[in-house]
């Protein structure tokens, strides 16, 4: 019972979803506005690896009230890899937002992705609106043959609706396919409408179709050669680092990928070389990057290096810059590295003054022509202390998926760190890379923060070593020739510091009574005083210290040297004391006999050499003594 | 205390004497200023590099970035799998992690402060700023051994000395880089610690002895020539408690410390590079035993005694000695210790040694090029050491005689040689100067005797006066031209990174050769992760770092079998070697290939080594077999086997369709200056993945075996 009873109740809840799926296929029109498509031209540039569509639309307003949305459509089989932009009337000025998206199903089974765009006003009943839709394709040329090998051209296919794709009944429209090269492999030439396609050069023509139902859908697929580089990134990350002290540094890091048909077999550089268009038609050597004239300081680098060959080209509005991966990218290959330039901050840096916000408005990818980016992420590094971070306006449609995080980054004089507000999107073409605007707060005081940061540093650090070098931490005067001694030398040392107390001692007496001599004196009290001191210090200016010092010698040489230097600086010192009196006795014998051979001047100079090499000598003794006990 | 008397009185005496008292703050002012403009010289010296060509590190080694990124502990047991494959490699057990940890401690110190350097710029700037640190440790060193003015001029010269410039440029990520800091610092430490008999200084000694160990194999030069110094100081009478405590210390403390190194682990207990060091310990604690024993015993009682002590330890130590070795418990001095000792010992038995290029024997011509005046003073610094023998300048002695036999044996020992040459110089420099000065100083500063004696002694200063100007003249004018030399040789032979290549053009403009990297790039993105790339050993850690890829072989030489084998794939024709391939599980093969551009160390050039190399282990390759009548040639007149050696296919592939100079036939090698022997054959188990713009590198691809066979 209980079984029987969940089956009927799970049969019956299949039921009800089978009639309310096939009830949305069967209505096929969930659109809620009704418009009549009057006339439809549509181009597709296939000359590159992008579909480029652009649909110019004449429709009438059938509903019964007004409406400002017109929906276009997209078969799903495209892979919705496509960027939307849709404009009122001719001009590509401002660009309409584009609202929704939502699938579904016409009679045929086909699915179709819907999109509304919402127009400038509101359109009455019967009114016209003329609309031009662009639509961008990334991923709908593909290669066919999937691989090639060197000498042989790229053959690429590409398929899509016969028809433009609308919720709306037309009356009348044209499908023109603009290839790279006349050269078409097949394309389709089944009769739709009555109409057979017409191949006119580079063009193949779908139409004109009259009366077209909605949702209409017929498949078709053109295969012709196609040697454009299908040059595109995988993954892109643009950072912008902001400094309010005038720079935008600007560094981009490439994941390029040639997703035309894939190289097999070998690579000869020397047919590559003998005729690069030959060999690997559709190579990449070079990529043109178009930068802001402002635009200083490139460099082009990978993870192993900086590679030389770039250059830049400022022009009238703009800055070519010419980059070369370091080999040559044929099909399937691919290559990793990142550039970097520096910006003014002036043309790019707003401060609003109503609300006291800045406002950056930078560029949102990379303008390298005919490329498409899959993993698109855009990082602003703002200055320190920059707060309620928003954006103000991206170029990335409504219908694509963004999504927005923060972080921090600590380098270079930061103490907290440095916001990083990081927009993260997938597949981005470089037909719709118009600038992005993002505000933030920032106090104005903040731009000292660095500068002070640098002073304090340097000056913590003056201050540091002021105070470590008036500091003494150790806990006994030591010095560097203090050094261990054995017993035996140790009592020779005493011994010998006695005795040399004592001469320094004699030293010092005499330069008293030298100066006394220079004062007042007359040479025969000083030769007096002269003779009572060194029988004062006999002990100590005898040889006895050199006994000592040959004594210890035999024990430990080094100390002995040490000592010897003591001694010999002594007998110098005592030279030099006898040269200074025999100076002043000169000089007073000169005084006397007032006939001056030495100026005055003379003997005050050859007096203060004597007198400063004393001095030095006598130090350099004490220091030395005072080093070794 | 009497000095503390002395204080006082002395200034009161100055009172009357004219004194300046800024005098030594002057000194020291000057002797700050003189060093500190030193430090900035050794390092911007080193930065031609970095300014000519970029912020690249020369010679890769992968691990750092390893250390940086999983920390100490990781890297010692890190498994290098993609090196030496099928083998792999246990990295932290094979290198000396010293370089690499102190590379990662200054990137990580640097980042904890918030300058977010990057770790490839730490390393391209660690050596030049380890060469100041060299400066000022040689600074000390000779002061300790001299005096502050010898040590200001060593500082200088060491600065700049060409000899150690060659291996510590920015970029140059060199064990050796960082080993010279440490080799002075330990011999500082160690002529400290012998001065002062301090026990400290000889801890710290120990562990300068350990930071050498961990970054250099150098170390055994250290635990040679210490031991050395100490025997020396022992046989000439000057044994003291000094060098009993320093060299005990060191000794024991610097042994275990450095067993903690894993690539070092047993070996100071168990090879016989570093039983010397043993022996002299013993020796020591005997002579110490004795002296001791001495003082207790009667003469003839202790003669006795000693007699039998000696006899009984030799016989000990020989019997420990020779059963050590028998029982391989004392390993066998190694391969490259022998070629130290005897120049033709690694020629003759280990090619992998002797195919080094900086392991041939110096000429006497890179002596002057990497020492200039210093080859002139070094033996006046010598006279001067004999002079006044100390046991410092005894080391010194020592240190210069022995380095300057290794540098004659090995180019590379040319950087050991290049501290010491400038202490020496700076000692013959400051002792002449000094001298000289001297006698000018005194000679002015003391005319009035001088003008009051006769006119004979006039003539006889004004003589010397003049004598003194000369020699002051003739030592400045060394001393700049030495200047010149250090610049010049800097600027031209040591500051080009071995990655990037560059020729001057005819109309004087540069060409750069990124060719390495291009290829390098080619393979590390458009192969498949896990692809394995075979190559001489030369550039496998060049491989593993810029392409990431596994390799063979690389340049931790250390197993010779292995390389063997990849020479022996270089030398067999395609077909055997496409065997050795397969078994190595090869998939892309490169060689260099110099000969469209000239670049002359490519592989053709470096092929007899792989011959050798790969005869060493496979006795079918003989030398013999790829010379013709004795003579290396690649044109017509080369021997078949030549010919038809992979390496010259892999080289030569569709060269012979290339015209290379004007008037001469294609295929025209600008190497060897020849047109080559061997025309329009075709590879068939290889195929050419990728060319390099200028042909210097050559990818193949190994093709699979056909399903047929």
């Amino acid at each position: 019972m209980r079984i029987q009873l969940f089956v009927t109740l799970l049969i019956s809840v299949i039921a009800l979803l089978l009639c309310t799926s096939s009830s949305a296929a069967a209505s096929s029109n969930i659109v809620k506005t009704n418009w009549i498509n009057n006339d439809v031209t549509r181009t597709i540039d296939l000359s590159t690896q992008i579909a480029k569509q652009t649909i110019q639309i004449k429709a009438k307003n059938q509903g019964t009230q007004s409406t400002n949305i017109y929906t276009v459509a997209i078969p799903t089989f495209v892979d919705g890899h496509q960027q939307i932009q849709a404009f009122i009337g001719d001009s590509e000025k401002k660009s309409l937002n584009i609202l929704q998206s939502y699938t579904t199903k016409s009679n045929e089974n086909q699915e179709f992705n819907l999109y509304d765009i919402e127009l400038d006003k509101s359109y009455s009943k019967d009114s016209t609106l003329i609309l031009k839709v662009k639509i961008i394709s990334m991923n709908q040329v593909v290669a066919y043959p999937p691989t090639i090998s060197q000498g042989q051209n790229q053959l690429v296919r590409f398929t899509d609706n016969a028809y433009f794709t609308s919720p709306y009944e037309t009356e009348s429209q044209k499908s023109t396919f603009k290839l790279s090269s006349s050269k078409v492999e097949s394309y389709t030439q089944s009769v739709i409408d009555g109409q057979t396609a017409t191949q006119k050069g580079q063009q193949v023509v779908y139409g004109p179709f009259r009366n077209v139902a909605p949702l209409a859908f017929s498949s078709v697929t053109v295969h012709y050669e196609n040697n454009q580089p299908f040059l595109r990134l995988t993954n892109l990350i643009k950072e912008y680092e902001v400094s309010h002290w005038g720079n935008i540094a600007v560094e981009t890091f490439y994941w390029i990928l040639h997703g035309g048909a894939k190289w097999t077999g070998s690579f000869s550089r020397l047919d590559f070389q003998r005729n690069p268009a030959g060999s690997a038609p559709s190579h990449i050597t070079e990529i043109t990057e178009i930068v802001p004239r402002e635009s200083a300081d490139f460099y082009y680098r990978d993870e192993i290096g900086n590679i030389s060959s770039s250059q830049y080209y400022p022009k009238q509005t703009e800055t070519a810059f010419k980059i070369q991966p370091r080999f040559p990218l044929v099909g399937g290959w691919k290559n990793e590295f990142y550039t970097g330039y520096n910006l003014p901050t002036a043309p790019f840096l707003q401060k609003d003054t109503d609300t006291g916000r800045f406002q950056l408005t930078v560029g949102a990818g990379v303008s390298i022509e005919n490329i498409f980016v899959q993993d698109h992420t855009l990082r602003f590094i703002l200055p320190e202390g920059a707060t309620d971070i928003k954006v103000v306006r991206t170029p990335f449609g409504g219908a694509s998926k963004v999504e927005e995080s923060f972080d921090i980054r600590k380098t270079f004089f930061d103490t907290v760190g440095r916001p990083v507000f990081e927009i993260k999107t997938e597949y981005t073409s470089f037909e719709n890379y118009e600038p992005i605007v993002i505000s933030y707060n920032l106090s104005p005081l903040a731009i000292f923060h660095e500068p002070l940061l640098a002073i304090g540093a340097v000056f913590c650090l003056c201050l540091f070593v002021i105070v470590f070098t008036r500091i003494d931490l150790s806990l006994l005067k030591r010095s560097s020739n203090k050094v261990a001694r054995t017993p035996e030398v140790e009592k020779n040392a005493q011994q010998f510091k006695q005795l040399f107390d004592g001469r320094v001692q004699y030293h010092q007496d005499m330069e008293d009574a030298i100066n006394t001599f220079a004062r007042t004196g007359t040479a025969q009290e000083f030769q007096v005083a002269k003779q009572t001191l060194e029988q004062k210090y006999k002990e100590s200016l005898s040889s006895t210290a050199n006994k000592i010092v040959s004594t210890v010698s035999a024990l430990d040489p080094v100390f002995s040297t040490h000592l010897k230097d003591l001694l010999e600086k002594s007998t110098q010192l005592q030279q030099i004391q006898s040269q200074i009196a025999d100076h002043e006795a000169k000089q007073r014998s000169n005084k006397d006999q007032s006939s001056k051979s030495v100026s005055r001047f003379q003997y005050e100079e050859i007096r203060n050499k004597l007198i400063s090499t004393y001095r030095k000598t006598f130090d350099d003794i004490i220091t030395t003594f005072e080093s070794l006990y | 205390m009497a000095t503390t008397k002395t204080a006082p009185s002395s200034s009161t005496a100055s009172s009357l004497f004219s004194f300046n008292g800024n005098k030594e703050n002057q000194e020291f002012f000057l002797k700050v200023l003189i060093l500190a403009t030193i430090y900035v010289l050794a390092f911007s010296t080193r930065l031609f590099s970095v300014l000519r060509y970029e912020s690249v590190i020369h010679e890769f080694d992968p691990s750092t970035k390893y250390l940086v990124s999983e920390g100490f502990y990781n890297f010692m047991n890190w498994f290098d799998e993609r090196a030496w494959y099928p083998l792999g490699r246990i990295v932290g057990g094979t290198v000396y992690p010293g370089l690499m940890a102190t590379a990662a401690a200054v990137h990580y110190i640097l980042n904890q402060l918030n300058l977010t350097v990057n770790i490839r710029n730490v390393c391209v700037l660690l050596s030049p700023w380890f060469a100041s640190n060299t400066a000022m440790v040689t600074y000390k060193f000779a002061k300790e051994i001299k005096d502050t003015q010898t040590g200001l001029v060593a500082a200088a010269l060491v600065a700049i000395v060409p000899g150690y410039i060659s291996r510590s440029v920015a970029g140059s990520f060199d064990n050796e880089g960082i080993a010279i800091f440490a080799l002075i610092f330990t011999y500082y430490t160690w002529i400290k610690a012998l001065n002062t008999g301090s026990l400290l200084i000889s801890a710290v000694c120990a562990l300068a002895y350990f930071y050498m160990a961990s970054a250099w194999g150098g170390y055994v030069f250290i635990i040679n020539l210490i031991p050395l110094h100490a025997l020396t100081l022992l046989l000439t009478g000057r044994y003291s408690h000094r060098l009993y405590v320093s060299y005990s210390t060191v000794y024991a403390l610097g042994t275990i410390l450095s067993m903690q190194i894993p690539f070092v682990g047993y070996q100071p207990v168990f090879t016989s590079e570093h039983m010397a060091a043993l022996g002299v310990f013993g020796l020591l604690q005997l002579f110490c035993g004795l002296n001791w024993i001495k003082s207790h015993l009667t003469e003839e009682a202790f003669a006795k005694l000693q007699r039998l002590a000696f006899i009984s330890l030799l016989s000990i130590a020989g019997g420990v000695f020779v059963i050590g070795t028998i029982t391989g418990h004392i390993a066998p001095f190694s391969g490259r210790f022998y070629s130290l000792l005897d120049p033709t010992y690694a020629r003759d038995n280990i090619p992998i040694i002797a195919s080094v290029s900086e392991h041939q024997p110096t000429t006497w011509a890179s002596y002057f090029f990497d020492l200039h005046i210093l080859v002139f003073l070094f033996p006046v610094g010598l006279y001067f050491c004999f002079s006044k023998l100390t046991d410092a300048n005894i080391f010194l002695i020592l240190y210069g005689v022995t380095s300057i036999y290794f540098s004659g044996v090995m180019v590379r020992l040319i950087l050991v040689l290049a501290p010491v040459a400038c202490v020496l110089s700076a000692v013959a420099v400051s002792s002449t100067l000094a001298t000289y000065s001297q006698k000018l100083k005194t000679l002015s500063a003391a005319p009035a005797p001088s003008s009051s004696s006769s006119s004979s002694a006039a003539a006889a200063t004004s003589n010397t006066k003049e004598s003194s100007y000369i020699m002051i003249g003739i030592m400045s004018v060394l001393l700049i031209l030495y200047t010149f030399h250090c610049t010049w040789v800097t600027s031209e032979a040591y500051s080009s990174p071995s990655i990037v290549l560059s020729a001057k053009q005819n109309d004087g403009g540069r060409i750069i050769f990124d060719d390495f990297r291009e290829a390098y790039r080619w393979l590390g993105q458009n192969t498949a992760d896990d692809a394995k790339v075979m190559s001489w050993w030369d550039y496998g850690y060049q491989m593993s770092a810029m392409a990431n890829r596994t390799v063979i072989v690389d340049n931790n030489t250390w197993n010779n079998t292995h390389i063997a084998q990849v020479g022996k794939a270089f030398a067999s024709n395609e077909e055997d070697a496409y065997k050795i391939i397969k078994d190595l599980d090869v998939d892309y093969v490169l060689v260099i290939f110099g000969g469209l551009t000239g670049y002359s160390s490519d592989d053709i050039n470096k092929f007899l080594w792989m011959v050798r190399i790969g005869g060493s282990c496979d006795p079918n390759i003989k030398e013999a077999d790829y010379l013709a009548n004795g003579h290396y040639r690649i044109d017509k007149g080369a021997t078949p086997t030549m010919l038809n050696s992979l390496m010259y296919k892999l080289s030569y592939y569709r060269f012979s369709e290339v015209s290379t100079d004007y008037g001469r036939p294609s295929g025209y090698d600008r190497v060897r200056n020849t047109e080559i022997g061997y025309k329009g054959f075709s590879l068939t188990h290889l195929e050419e993945a990728f060319t390099s713009v200028h042909w210097l590198v050559r990818i193949y691809k190994v093709k699979d075996i056909d399903n047929r066979s």
